[in-house]
């Protein structure tokens, strides 16, 4: 196909890229193919050469995210999440119970027992989520986040932003790590 | 309607691509090919998303080549046109010159 000079330099950050927007299957066929074309483009500056590559992964990206997502199934992950949820969030419910009977009427005491029986609760069910399907864990954290939103914006007394943003930020957390433990 | 007539423009261009290109085809190539004759500026994602699309559709297969120097060692994806996918391009191909039949004169086209 043609006379190649040197290899040639296809930016390390745009294999990166393009690592993660592949699959494992299609991922050093399509770099060789963009190694393969830039050394065509040898006898270009190495600026346009570099440019030439930098536009191939920019109008890639699209198409392969699109790839990525069809790929990724993502209603079977997102309904292992939501059966993950539907057995956690009683598990959350009846924890705050269990503190307030175990706080002897110490919010303080109450706060903290209930907080770490949530960290727990989620664990158990990014651990659960990933045994029903292999990567449900991160649309679990997701459902967990906007159940934490909402749950937070109904309530009459908005509690301070740091217990919010540990709340809004433990949860999918501690789903995403309970989802690592069980890989 | 069968659903060999439901493949997108992009979709013919890369099935015939791969029929031009024959035993050639792969990413790069195919992407070449459509460049070059159709003047369209084709990134190289977009080519394997769609092969990939057709693949999952029974329409191409594909098989990993050997490595070589060129390509810093990697080895390429050659991809085949299978025979679900020449009835599906020639079915789409059919349905437009059935739709264009008789607009040359209204075009100015012979």
């Amino acid at each position: 196909v043609g006379h190649y000079v040197t290899q040639p330099a296809v930016p390390r950050s745009a294999i990166r890229i393009l690592r993660w927007l592949l699959s494992e299957r299609d991922r050093e066929a399509l770099i060789g193919d963009l190694v393969e074309e830039c050394a065509l483009r040898s006898a270009e500056p190495a600026q346009d050469s570099c440019r030439w590559c930098w536009e191939q992964v920019g109008r890639s990206v699209l198409p392969l995210l699109q790839a990525r997502i069809r790929r990724r199934r993502w209603p079977g992950k997102l309904g292992a999440a939501a059966a993950a949820y539907v057995v956690v969030a009683p598990l959350v419910v009846a924890s705050d119970v269990v503190a307030l009977e175990l706080s002897g009427g110490q919010p303080a005491v109450q706060a903290w027992i209930s907080f770490l029986a949530f960290v727990a609760a989620l664990m158990l069910g990014g651990c659960l989520a990933t045994s029903i399907r292999r990567g449900a864990a991160a649309p679990l954290a997701a459902i967990v986040m906007v159940m934490s939103a909402l749950w937070l914006a109904q309530m009459p007394d908005r509690p301070s932003i740091w217990y919010q943003l540990g709340l809004l930020l433990a949860g999918p957390s501690s789903a995403v790590a309970g989802g690592r433990l069980r890989n | 309607m069968p659903r060999s007539a439901s493949l997108g423009a992009f979709e013919q261009m890369v099935l015939i691509a791969l029929v031009r290109l024959g035993p050639k085809a792969y990413g790069m190539t195919v992407r070449r090919e459509i460049e070059q004759r159709t003047g369209r500026r084709v990134s190289i994602g977009a080519v394997y998303a769609t092969l990939e699309r057709l693949e999952e559709k029974g329409l191409v297969s594909s098989f990993a080549g050997e490595p070589t120097a060129e390509r810093g060692g990697r080895s390429k994806r050659l991809f085949r046109l299978e025979a679900d996918g020449e009835r599906a391009l020639r079915a789409s191909q059919e349905a437009i010159r059935r739709m264009t039949a008789g607009l040359n004169s209204r075009w100015g086209t012979t």
